[in-house]
């Protein structure tokens, strides 16, 4: 089954050197489709940044910007767009020729690309678990009511 | 009294359990691409304007849990 990506992102302030990285704002949309079904797309304002041959579009700590996803996939959307940190990173290989500045904005470029999603969310204990400390509570509870009929 | 306990003992499971659910997890739920295709984005400059696209380019997806609704 053939994915198709497209992407579009165009500058809207102008890069800037930030330590060993440069770094520049974009707007725009990506989406991941296959035979018509869209498997992940979104809408964004982010800041990407790299150096080197490396650049990162991405809303990892200090460069959340905004995005909204959609998807026909059941629930990806959703969790994409959670409140709960969702991570993800839109990154650019083998920048060819590395990263540069000129004119106040980034230097044309080819590249190959790559891309995750991330969830952060709360570890939820197993039933089994849950059944354990359930015991664990119930076998405390009758231990503490034999220790008091024998103190009787 | 032995209900008595019995009940303090179901009573007090759940509010044990935030203390172990605290623990955060990330989980990758979608990725896609590779460095092996050739070069696949191309940024263009006009004047002080730099965009990046990429217009029907084919990506392997590496891995998803969700499932296509029919």
């Amino acid at each position: 089954m053939r994915k198709v990506f497209n992407f579009n992102a165009t500058s809207t302030g102008p890069a800037t050197v930030l330590g060993n990285f440069m770094i520049q704002q974009y707007s725009g949309s990506f989406s991941v489709t296959s035979h018509g079904v869209n498997l992940l797309s979104a809408t964004f304002s982010e800041p990407v940044l790299g150096s080197g041959n490396q650049l990162q579009l991405q809303n990892v700590s200090f460069t959340k910007g905004s995005f909204h996803f959609t998807s026909d996939i059941n629930g990806l959307a959703f969790e994409l767009n959670h409140p709960l940190d969702p991570l993800y990173f839109v990154a650019f290989f083998d920048v060819n020729p590395l990263v540069g500045i000129t004119d106040g904005t980034f230097a044309p470029f080819t590249a190959n690309v790559g891309s995750a999603f991330t969830t952060t969310g709360v570890a939820t204990p197993e039933l089994s678990t849950y059944a354990m400390m359930l015991l664990g509570f119930i076998g405390l509870g009758y231990a503490g009511c034999f220790r008091k009929s024998r103190a009787s | 009294m032995k209900a008595k306990y019995f009940l303090l003992g179901l009573l007090l499971s759940p509010v044990a359990l935030p203390t172990i659910a605290d623990a955060k997890v990330s989980t990758t739920i979608f990725a896609f691409g590779d460095s092996d295709t050739g070069p696949n984005v191309t940024a263009t400059k006009k004047g002080n304007i730099t965009t990046i696209t990429s217009t029907n380019t084919s990506v392997p997806i590496e891995s998803y849990q969700w499932e296509l609704s029919e």
